[in-house]
Protein backbone atom coordinates (compact mmCIF):
# COMPACT_ATOMS: atom_id res chain seq x y z
CA UNK A 1 0.00 0.00 0.00
CA UNK A 2 2.74 2.22 1.23
CA UNK A 3 4.55 1.56 -2.69
CA UNK A 4 1.33 2.55 -4.21
CA UNK A 5 1.11 5.56 -2.38
CA UNK A 6 4.36 6.77 -2.60
CA UNK A 7 4.34 5.82 -6.65
CA UNK A 8 0.93 8.24 -6.76
CA UNK A 9 2.82 11.19 -5.04
CA UNK A 10 5.70 10.78 -7.87
CA UNK A 11 3.19 10.63 -10.53
CA UNK A 12 1.31 13.69 -9.24
CA UNK A 13 4.57 15.52 -9.05
CA UNK A 14 5.65 14.64 -12.65
CA UNK A 15 2.01 14.92 -13.85
CA UNK A 16 1.33 18.74 -12.61
CA UNK A 17 4.85 19.25 -13.50
CA UNK A 18 3.95 18.58 -17.12
CA UNK A 19 0.93 20.40 -17.40
CA UNK A 20 2.41 23.28 -15.91
CA UNK A 21 5.44 23.45 -17.87
CA UNK A 22 3.50 22.47 -21.23
CA UNK A 23 1.44 25.65 -20.52
CA UNK A 24 3.94 27.91 -19.96
CA UNK A 25 5.88 26.56 -23.10
CA UNK A 26 2.83 27.18 -25.17
CA UNK A 27 2.25 31.19 -23.61
CA UNK A 28 6.24 30.97 -25.14
CA UNK A 29 8.28 31.20 -21.97
CA UNK A 30 11.56 29.38 -23.34
CA UNK A 31 12.57 26.09 -21.23
CA UNK A 32 16.34 25.68 -20.88
CA UNK A 33 17.70 22.76 -22.28
CA UNK A 34 21.19 21.24 -21.14
CA UNK A 35 23.35 20.08 -23.93
CA UNK A 36 23.60 17.02 -24.88
CA UNK A 37 26.03 15.58 -27.63
CA UNK A 38 24.38 12.63 -28.91
CA UNK A 39 21.40 13.61 -29.67
CA UNK A 40 23.02 17.72 -30.58
CA UNK A 41 25.37 15.62 -33.31
CA UNK A 42 22.39 13.52 -34.85
CA UNK A 43 20.86 16.61 -37.16
CA UNK A 44 24.57 17.50 -38.19
CA UNK A 45 25.29 13.93 -38.88
CA UNK A 46 22.07 13.65 -40.58
CA UNK A 47 23.18 16.65 -43.10
CA UNK A 48 26.39 14.89 -44.10
CA UNK A 49 24.58 11.93 -45.07
CA UNK A 50 22.11 13.98 -47.33
CA UNK A 51 25.11 15.78 -48.79
CA UNK A 52 27.44 12.86 -49.57
CA UNK A 53 24.52 10.94 -50.86
CA UNK A 54 24.60 7.77 -48.42
CA UNK A 55 22.06 6.51 -46.35
CA UNK A 56 21.70 6.11 -42.56
CA UNK A 57 20.65 3.29 -40.59
CA UNK A 58 18.13 3.26 -37.43
CA UNK A 59 17.67 0.33 -34.94
CA UNK A 60 14.87 0.70 -33.15
CA UNK A 61 15.53 -2.68 -30.89
CA UNK A 62 13.66 -5.50 -29.73
CA UNK A 63 10.56 -3.55 -27.99
CA UNK A 64 7.11 -2.84 -28.70
CA UNK A 65 4.18 -1.37 -27.48
CA UNK A 66 1.70 -2.79 -25.21
CA UNK A 67 4.38 -4.45 -22.95
CA UNK A 68 6.87 -3.09 -20.34
CA UNK A 69 9.12 -2.03 -22.79
CA UNK A 70 6.20 0.28 -24.25
CA UNK A 71 8.02 4.44 -23.58
CA UNK A 72 11.59 3.06 -24.56
CA UNK A 73 10.73 2.18 -27.57
CA UNK A 74 8.44 5.39 -27.85
CA UNK A 75 11.46 6.95 -27.07
CA UNK A 76 13.33 5.26 -29.80
CA UNK A 77 10.51 6.51 -32.72
CA UNK A 78 11.03 9.88 -31.57
CA UNK A 79 14.52 9.49 -32.96
CA UNK A 80 12.91 8.84 -35.67
CA UNK A 81 10.29 11.30 -35.81
CA UNK A 82 13.37 14.23 -35.16
CA UNK A 83 14.80 12.40 -38.38
CA UNK A 84 12.19 11.93 -40.87
CA UNK A 85 10.65 15.65 -41.45
CA UNK A 86 13.97 16.44 -42.86
CA UNK A 87 14.51 12.96 -44.71
CA UNK A 88 11.21 13.43 -46.38
CA UNK A 89 12.05 16.60 -47.13
CA UNK A 90 14.90 15.78 -49.08
CA UNK A 91 13.93 12.72 -50.47
CA UNK A 92 16.73 10.03 -48.39
CA UNK A 93 14.81 7.68 -46.19
CA UNK A 94 16.80 6.39 -43.74
CA UNK A 95 16.65 2.47 -43.49
CA UNK A 96 14.51 1.41 -40.25
CA UNK A 97 15.02 -1.94 -38.79
CA UNK A 98 12.53 -3.25 -35.80
CA UNK A 99 11.90 -6.49 -34.33
CA UNK A 100 8.58 -6.17 -33.04
CA UNK A 101 5.76 -5.57 -35.65
CA UNK A 102 4.12 -3.29 -33.24
CA UNK A 103 7.21 -0.82 -33.83
CA UNK A 104 7.14 -1.79 -37.04
CA UNK A 105 3.39 -0.12 -37.83
CA UNK A 106 4.16 3.18 -35.63
CA UNK A 107 7.57 3.55 -37.83
CA UNK A 108 5.87 3.44 -40.73
CA UNK A 109 3.28 5.68 -39.66
CA UNK A 110 5.62 8.21 -38.58
CA UNK A 111 7.65 7.87 -41.79
CA UNK A 112 4.48 8.21 -44.17
CA UNK A 113 3.01 11.35 -42.29
CA UNK A 114 6.47 13.11 -42.31
CA UNK A 115 6.56 12.34 -46.15
CA UNK A 116 2.88 13.58 -46.31
CA UNK A 117 3.28 16.80 -44.65
CA UNK A 118 6.15 17.53 -46.96
CA UNK A 119 4.04 16.86 -49.65
CA UNK A 120 5.20 13.93 -51.18
CA UNK A 121 3.11 10.90 -50.05
CA UNK A 122 4.34 8.73 -53.14
CA UNK A 123 8.31 9.31 -52.26
CA UNK A 124 6.86 7.14 -48.82
CA UNK A 125 8.60 3.77 -49.20
CA UNK A 126 7.05 1.27 -46.57
CA UNK A 127 10.25 -1.46 -47.11
CA UNK A 128 12.31 1.73 -45.67
CA UNK A 129 11.36 0.02 -42.16
CA UNK A 130 11.81 -3.60 -42.01
CA UNK A 131 11.09 -6.16 -39.88
CA UNK A 132 14.33 -8.12 -39.52
CA UNK A 133 13.52 -11.02 -36.55
CA UNK A 134 10.94 -11.36 -33.30
CA UNK A 135 13.53 -12.23 -31.12
CA UNK A 136 16.99 -9.93 -29.76
CA UNK A 137 19.75 -12.09 -31.09
CA UNK A 138 18.36 -13.15 -34.48
CA UNK A 139 17.42 -9.27 -35.12
CA UNK A 140 20.91 -8.72 -34.44
CA UNK A 141 22.08 -10.83 -36.57
CA UNK A 142 19.41 -9.95 -39.26
CA UNK A 143 21.02 -6.09 -38.71
CA UNK A 144 24.67 -6.91 -39.17
CA UNK A 145 23.86 -8.46 -42.43
CA UNK A 146 21.66 -5.80 -43.29
CA UNK A 147 24.57 -3.17 -42.32
CA UNK A 148 27.16 -5.03 -44.82
CA UNK A 149 25.25 -5.11 -47.52
CA UNK A 150 24.30 -1.30 -47.12
CA UNK A 151 26.04 2.19 -48.32
CA UNK A 152 25.29 3.40 -44.56
CA UNK A 153 27.47 6.01 -42.92
CA UNK A 154 25.65 6.10 -40.06
CA UNK A 155 24.24 3.98 -37.55
CA UNK A 156 21.96 5.13 -35.12
CA UNK A 157 20.71 2.76 -32.34
CA UNK A 158 17.50 3.61 -30.35
CA UNK A 159 14.86 2.05 -28.33
CA UNK A 160 15.54 -1.86 -26.42
CA UNK A 161 18.02 -3.42 -26.84
CA UNK A 162 20.41 -6.26 -24.42
CA UNK A 163 23.90 -7.24 -24.96
CA UNK A 164 23.24 -8.16 -28.23
CA UNK A 165 23.84 -4.46 -29.20
CA UNK A 166 27.54 -5.03 -29.09
CA UNK A 167 27.34 -7.32 -32.23
CA UNK A 168 25.83 -4.91 -34.16
CA UNK A 169 27.88 -1.71 -32.64
CA UNK A 170 30.73 -4.38 -33.84
CA UNK A 171 29.48 -4.55 -36.92
CA UNK A 172 29.08 -0.98 -37.86
CA UNK A 173 32.90 0.02 -36.31
CA UNK A 174 34.46 -2.45 -38.47
CA UNK A 175 32.62 -0.46 -41.72
CA UNK A 176 33.89 2.70 -40.45
CA UNK A 177 30.45 4.32 -40.06
CA UNK A 178 29.31 6.91 -37.32
CA UNK A 179 27.46 5.07 -34.36
CA UNK A 180 24.92 7.34 -32.06
CA UNK A 181 23.01 5.28 -29.34
CA UNK A 182 20.40 6.23 -26.76
CA UNK A 183 19.55 2.79 -24.76
CA UNK A 184 18.03 2.21 -21.37
CA UNK A 185 19.52 -1.07 -20.32
CA UNK A 186 22.46 -1.13 -18.40
CA UNK A 187 23.55 -4.47 -19.98
CA UNK A 188 23.24 -3.01 -23.70
CA UNK A 189 25.45 0.53 -21.81
CA UNK A 190 28.15 -1.31 -20.43
CA UNK A 191 28.52 -3.10 -24.19
CA UNK A 192 28.11 -0.12 -26.17
CA UNK A 193 30.24 2.64 -24.31
CA UNK A 194 33.31 1.51 -25.86
CA UNK A 195 31.59 1.00 -29.48
CA UNK A 196 30.13 4.07 -29.97
CA UNK A 197 30.71 7.71 -30.61
CA UNK A 198 28.29 9.35 -28.84
CA UNK A 199 26.11 7.30 -26.52
CA UNK A 200 22.96 8.71 -24.58
CA UNK A 201 22.77 6.89 -21.43
CA UNK A 202 19.83 5.87 -19.40
CA UNK A 203 17.07 8.57 -19.27
CA UNK A 204 18.80 10.90 -21.68
CA UNK A 205 17.28 8.70 -24.34
CA UNK A 206 14.24 10.03 -23.41
CA UNK A 207 14.81 13.32 -24.61
CA UNK A 208 15.06 13.14 -28.21
CA UNK A 209 12.06 14.85 -28.93
CA UNK A 210 13.00 17.77 -26.84
CA UNK A 211 16.23 18.04 -28.79
CA UNK A 212 15.76 16.58 -32.35
CA UNK A 213 12.03 18.93 -33.03
CA UNK A 214 12.01 21.02 -29.97
CA UNK A 215 8.25 20.48 -29.04
CA UNK A 216 6.80 21.77 -25.82
CA UNK A 217 5.38 18.53 -24.34
CA UNK A 218 8.59 16.99 -24.75
CA UNK A 219 10.47 19.67 -23.63
CA UNK A 220 8.27 19.90 -20.69
CA UNK A 221 8.47 16.07 -19.72
CA UNK A 222 12.51 16.56 -19.81
CA UNK A 223 12.20 19.16 -17.28
CA UNK A 224 9.70 17.68 -15.10
CA UNK A 225 11.87 14.65 -14.99
CA UNK A 226 14.37 17.03 -13.76
CA UNK A 227 12.10 18.23 -11.14
CA UNK A 228 10.85 14.78 -9.93
CA UNK A 229 14.67 13.74 -9.53
CA UNK A 230 15.85 16.99 -7.49
CA UNK A 231 12.48 15.88 -5.36
CA UNK A 232 14.04 12.14 -4.92
CA UNK A 233 17.36 13.52 -4.46
CA UNK A 234 16.21 15.05 -1.35
CA UNK A 235 14.40 12.08 -0.30
CA UNK A 236 17.19 9.97 -0.74
CA UNK A 237 19.46 12.13 1.11
CA UNK A 238 16.97 13.01 4.29
CA UNK A 239 16.70 9.12 4.39
CA UNK A 240 20.56 8.49 3.97
CA UNK A 241 22.24 11.00 5.91
CA UNK A 242 20.99 10.07 9.01
CA UNK A 243 21.62 6.44 8.92
CA UNK A 244 25.07 7.30 7.75
CA UNK A 245 25.39 9.57 10.79
CA UNK A 246 24.45 7.21 13.01
CA UNK A 247 26.70 4.49 11.60
CA UNK A 248 29.65 7.14 11.70
CA UNK A 249 28.77 7.99 15.33
CA UNK A 250 28.65 4.10 16.63
CA UNK A 251 24.75 4.78 17.10
CA UNK B 1 -8.50 11.29 -40.78
CA UNK B 2 -8.37 15.27 -39.39
CA UNK B 3 -11.76 14.83 -37.77
CA UNK B 4 -11.23 11.17 -36.46
CA UNK B 5 -7.53 12.45 -35.34
CA UNK B 6 -9.02 14.31 -32.15
CA UNK B 7 -11.67 11.24 -31.29
CA UNK B 8 -8.61 8.85 -31.39
CA UNK B 9 -6.56 10.56 -29.42
CA UNK B 10 -8.78 11.35 -26.93
CA UNK B 11 -10.31 7.68 -26.96
CA UNK B 12 -6.67 6.88 -26.48
CA UNK B 13 -6.08 9.12 -23.35
CA UNK B 14 -9.26 7.69 -21.48
CA UNK B 15 -8.24 4.28 -21.72
CA UNK B 16 -4.66 4.88 -21.00
CA UNK B 17 -6.06 7.36 -18.11
CA UNK B 18 -8.21 4.47 -16.85
CA UNK B 19 -5.57 1.18 -17.05
CA UNK B 20 -2.93 4.00 -15.34
CA UNK B 21 -5.77 4.49 -12.36
CA UNK B 22 -6.70 0.89 -11.44
CA UNK B 23 -3.29 0.61 -10.26
CA UNK B 24 -4.16 3.37 -7.43
CA UNK B 25 -7.65 2.48 -6.69
CA UNK B 26 -6.76 0.06 -3.70
CA UNK B 27 -4.76 3.07 -2.18
CA UNK B 28 -8.57 4.60 -1.50
CA UNK B 29 -10.60 1.74 -1.72
CA UNK B 30 -8.73 -1.46 -0.54
CA UNK B 31 -12.32 -3.74 -0.96
CA UNK B 32 -12.03 -2.66 -4.69
CA UNK B 33 -11.84 -6.03 -6.71
CA UNK B 34 -13.11 -4.63 -10.02
CA UNK B 35 -9.95 -2.59 -10.55
CA UNK B 36 -8.01 -5.17 -10.74
CA UNK B 37 -9.92 -6.86 -13.53
CA UNK B 38 -10.97 -4.27 -15.63
CA UNK B 39 -7.07 -3.80 -16.13
CA UNK B 40 -6.68 -6.91 -16.64
CA UNK B 41 -9.48 -6.76 -19.16
CA UNK B 42 -7.87 -3.70 -20.93
CA UNK B 43 -4.38 -5.25 -21.28
CA UNK B 44 -6.09 -8.51 -22.62
CA UNK B 45 -7.13 -6.39 -25.47
CA UNK B 46 -4.42 -4.52 -25.83
CA UNK B 47 -2.56 -8.09 -26.30
CA UNK B 48 -5.30 -9.15 -28.91
CA UNK B 49 -4.82 -5.96 -31.08
CA UNK B 50 -1.14 -5.89 -31.04
CA UNK B 51 -1.29 -9.39 -32.49
CA UNK B 52 -2.80 -8.56 -35.42
CA UNK B 53 0.57 -6.26 -36.37
CA UNK B 54 2.28 -9.87 -36.65
CA UNK B 55 0.27 -9.83 -40.02
CA UNK B 56 1.75 -6.85 -41.32
CA UNK B 57 5.14 -8.16 -40.07
CA UNK B 58 4.76 -11.03 -41.89
CA UNK B 59 4.01 -9.03 -44.95
CA UNK B 60 7.10 -6.80 -44.75
CA UNK B 61 9.15 -9.67 -44.81
CA UNK B 62 8.06 -11.32 -47.31
CA UNK B 63 8.05 -8.25 -49.58
CA UNK B 64 11.34 -7.21 -48.81
CA UNK B 65 12.67 -10.56 -49.45
CA UNK B 66 11.02 -11.70 -52.17
CA UNK B 67 12.24 -8.44 -53.72
CA UNK B 68 15.80 -9.29 -53.17
CA UNK B 69 14.98 -12.50 -54.73
CA UNK B 70 14.00 -10.98 -57.74
CA UNK B 71 17.12 -8.30 -57.48
CA UNK B 72 19.75 -11.02 -57.03
CA UNK B 73 20.67 -9.62 -53.39
CA UNK B 74 21.43 -12.39 -50.41
CA UNK B 75 19.26 -14.10 -52.77
CA UNK B 76 20.10 -17.78 -50.36
CA UNK B 77 19.55 -16.61 -47.23
CA UNK B 78 16.01 -14.54 -48.16
CA UNK B 79 14.91 -18.08 -50.59
CA UNK B 80 15.37 -19.86 -47.27
CA UNK B 81 14.12 -17.36 -44.70
CA UNK B 82 10.87 -17.21 -47.06
CA UNK B 83 10.61 -21.21 -47.48
CA UNK B 84 10.71 -21.59 -43.84
CA UNK B 85 8.11 -18.94 -43.51
CA UNK B 86 5.54 -20.20 -46.28
CA UNK B 87 6.56 -23.72 -47.06
CA UNK B 88 7.75 -25.39 -44.10
CA UNK B 89 5.76 -23.71 -41.27
CA UNK B 90 2.22 -23.98 -43.03
CA UNK B 91 3.00 -27.38 -43.76
CA UNK B 92 4.09 -28.50 -40.57
CA UNK B 93 1.04 -27.35 -39.10
CA UNK B 94 -1.32 -28.88 -41.92
CA UNK B 95 0.56 -32.12 -40.89
CA UNK B 96 -0.14 -31.22 -36.75
CA UNK B 97 -4.04 -30.98 -37.73
CA UNK B 98 -4.23 -33.75 -39.98
CA UNK B 99 -2.34 -36.62 -37.00
CA UNK B 100 -3.86 -34.33 -34.34
CA UNK B 101 -0.26 -35.46 -32.52
CA UNK B 102 -0.51 -39.15 -32.77
CA UNK B 103 2.81 -38.82 -34.77
CA UNK B 104 6.03 -38.22 -32.96
CA UNK B 105 7.63 -36.94 -36.57
CA UNK B 106 4.91 -34.73 -37.41
CA UNK B 107 3.51 -31.69 -36.35
CA UNK B 108 4.92 -28.17 -34.18
CA UNK B 109 5.84 -30.11 -31.55
CA UNK B 110 7.00 -32.84 -33.46
CA UNK B 111 10.56 -34.22 -33.99
CA UNK B 112 11.14 -32.23 -37.15
CA UNK B 113 10.29 -28.79 -35.30
CA UNK B 114 11.72 -29.27 -32.63
CA UNK B 115 14.88 -30.63 -34.02
CA UNK B 116 15.22 -27.41 -36.22
CA UNK B 117 14.92 -25.22 -32.89
CA UNK B 118 17.09 -27.73 -31.06
CA UNK B 119 20.12 -28.10 -33.75
CA UNK B 120 19.95 -25.05 -35.54
CA UNK B 121 18.46 -21.77 -33.55
CA UNK B 122 19.65 -22.52 -30.59
CA UNK B 123 23.88 -23.36 -31.60
CA UNK B 124 23.53 -20.51 -33.80
CA UNK B 125 22.36 -17.88 -31.02
CA UNK B 126 24.90 -19.80 -28.45
CA UNK B 127 27.74 -18.96 -30.65
CA UNK B 128 26.43 -15.73 -31.20
CA UNK B 129 26.90 -15.16 -27.93
CA UNK B 130 30.14 -16.72 -27.20
CA UNK B 131 31.63 -14.02 -29.52
CA UNK B 132 30.38 -11.76 -27.74
CA UNK B 133 33.26 -11.38 -25.02
CA UNK B 134 35.81 -11.11 -28.21
CA UNK B 135 33.59 -8.14 -29.54
CA UNK B 136 33.62 -6.16 -26.32
CA UNK B 137 37.22 -6.74 -26.16
CA UNK B 138 37.79 -5.20 -29.70
CA UNK B 139 35.66 -2.42 -29.30
CA UNK B 140 37.60 -1.74 -25.69
CA UNK B 141 41.02 -1.54 -27.68
CA UNK B 142 39.47 0.31 -30.28
CA UNK B 143 37.74 3.01 -28.26
CA UNK B 144 41.16 3.14 -26.07
CA UNK B 145 42.95 4.27 -29.66
CA UNK B 146 40.70 6.42 -30.81
CA UNK B 147 39.58 8.37 -27.69
CA UNK B 148 43.27 9.14 -26.63
CA UNK B 149 43.96 10.26 -29.29
CA UNK B 150 43.49 14.18 -29.47
CA UNK B 151 40.42 14.14 -27.53
CA UNK B 152 41.86 15.84 -24.58
CA UNK B 153 42.61 14.72 -20.95
CA UNK B 154 39.24 14.18 -19.80
CA UNK B 155 38.48 11.55 -22.55
CA UNK B 156 41.80 9.73 -22.25
CA UNK B 157 41.37 9.58 -18.43
CA UNK B 158 37.73 7.60 -19.22
CA UNK B 159 39.15 5.22 -21.68
CA UNK B 160 41.64 4.59 -18.90
CA UNK B 161 39.70 3.76 -15.93
CA UNK B 162 37.35 1.81 -18.07
CA UNK B 163 40.12 -0.34 -18.87
CA UNK B 164 41.68 -0.52 -15.35
CA UNK B 165 38.40 -1.40 -14.14
CA UNK B 166 37.87 -3.99 -16.52
CA UNK B 167 41.24 -5.44 -15.88
CA UNK B 168 40.79 -5.66 -11.80
CA UNK B 169 37.20 -6.94 -12.72
CA UNK B 170 38.70 -9.50 -14.75
CA UNK B 171 41.85 -11.01 -12.66
CA UNK B 172 39.29 -10.60 -9.44
CA UNK B 173 37.02 -12.83 -10.59
CA UNK B 174 39.57 -15.59 -12.11
CA UNK B 175 42.12 -17.16 -9.98
CA UNK B 176 45.00 -16.53 -12.45
CA UNK B 177 47.84 -15.85 -9.40
CA UNK B 178 46.65 -19.07 -7.74
CA UNK B 179 49.77 -21.12 -9.26
CA UNK B 180 52.13 -18.88 -8.70
CA UNK B 181 51.83 -19.01 -5.19
CA UNK B 182 50.42 -15.17 -4.26
CA UNK B 183 47.85 -15.10 -1.89
CA UNK B 184 48.07 -11.43 -1.22
CA UNK B 185 47.80 -9.88 -4.55
CA UNK B 186 44.76 -12.65 -4.98
CA UNK B 187 42.99 -11.64 -1.83
CA UNK B 188 43.68 -7.65 -2.83
CA UNK B 189 42.50 -7.86 -6.15
CA UNK B 190 39.21 -10.46 -5.44
CA UNK B 191 38.66 -7.37 -2.35
CA UNK B 192 39.03 -4.63 -5.12
CA UNK B 193 36.78 -6.37 -7.14
CA UNK B 194 34.06 -6.49 -4.74
CA UNK B 195 34.69 -3.16 -3.70
CA UNK B 196 34.28 -1.72 -7.41
CA UNK B 197 30.79 -4.16 -8.04
CA UNK B 198 29.17 -3.19 -4.68
CA UNK B 199 30.21 0.40 -3.87
CA UNK B 200 31.16 2.17 -7.83
CA UNK B 201 28.80 -0.30 -9.99
CA UNK B 202 25.77 -0.52 -7.77
CA UNK B 203 25.75 3.10 -7.06
CA UNK B 204 26.08 4.19 -10.83
CA UNK B 205 23.67 1.11 -11.90
CA UNK B 206 21.04 2.61 -9.41
CA UNK B 207 21.45 6.01 -10.65
CA UNK B 208 20.78 5.04 -14.06
CA UNK B 209 17.68 2.43 -13.34
CA UNK B 210 16.09 5.64 -11.39
CA UNK B 211 16.55 8.15 -14.28
CA UNK B 212 15.22 5.49 -16.92
CA UNK B 213 12.34 4.98 -13.80
CA UNK B 214 11.94 8.59 -14.13
CA UNK B 215 12.06 8.58 -18.07
CA UNK B 216 9.40 6.09 -18.66
CA UNK B 217 7.14 7.43 -16.46
CA UNK B 218 7.43 11.08 -17.81
CA UNK B 219 7.17 9.60 -21.40
CA UNK B 220 4.03 8.03 -20.52
CA UNK B 221 2.30 10.68 -18.54
CA UNK B 222 3.45 12.81 -21.53
CA UNK B 223 1.57 10.46 -24.11
CA UNK B 224 -1.09 10.81 -21.89
CA UNK B 225 -1.85 14.16 -20.85
CA UNK B 226 -0.89 15.67 -24.27
CA UNK B 227 -1.52 13.30 -26.59
CA UNK B 228 -2.76 15.24 -29.21
CA UNK B 229 0.46 17.29 -30.00
CA UNK B 230 3.01 14.47 -31.05
CA UNK B 231 1.18 11.14 -30.83
CA UNK B 232 0.55 8.47 -33.61
CA UNK B 233 -3.17 9.61 -33.27
CA UNK B 234 -2.60 13.11 -33.97
CA UNK B 235 -2.82 13.63 -37.85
Amino acid sequence: MLEQFVGLILLLILGISIVVLVGSALVGRRLHLRPLHGYQALPVQLGRVIEEGQSLHLCLGSGGAGGSDTATTLAGLAVLDGLAEESAATDVSPLVTVADPTTLMMAQDILRRAYARQGNPKGYDPTSVRYVAAAPLPYAAGVMELLSGQEASTNVMAGVFGAEAALIADQGAQLGLTQIAGVADPAALSVLYPAVNHLAVGEEMFSAGAYLRGLPAHIASLRAQDIARGVLFVFILLLAVPQALSKLLGG
Amino acid sequence: VKTRAPLLAVFTAVIGGLTLLTYFVPVFLPEANWAESLRGGLVEWAIIVAAFALLAGVANLTRVHAANIVRGHSRLNSFVLLASMWVMAPLLYVADMVYGGKSLAQGVSGVYMTSLYQYILVPVQATLVALLPFFLALAAFRAFRLRSTGRGTGATLAVFLFLLTAIVVLLGQVSLFKPLNLPILEERLSAARAWLMQVVVMGGMRGILLGVALGVTATALRVLIVIGQDSPASD
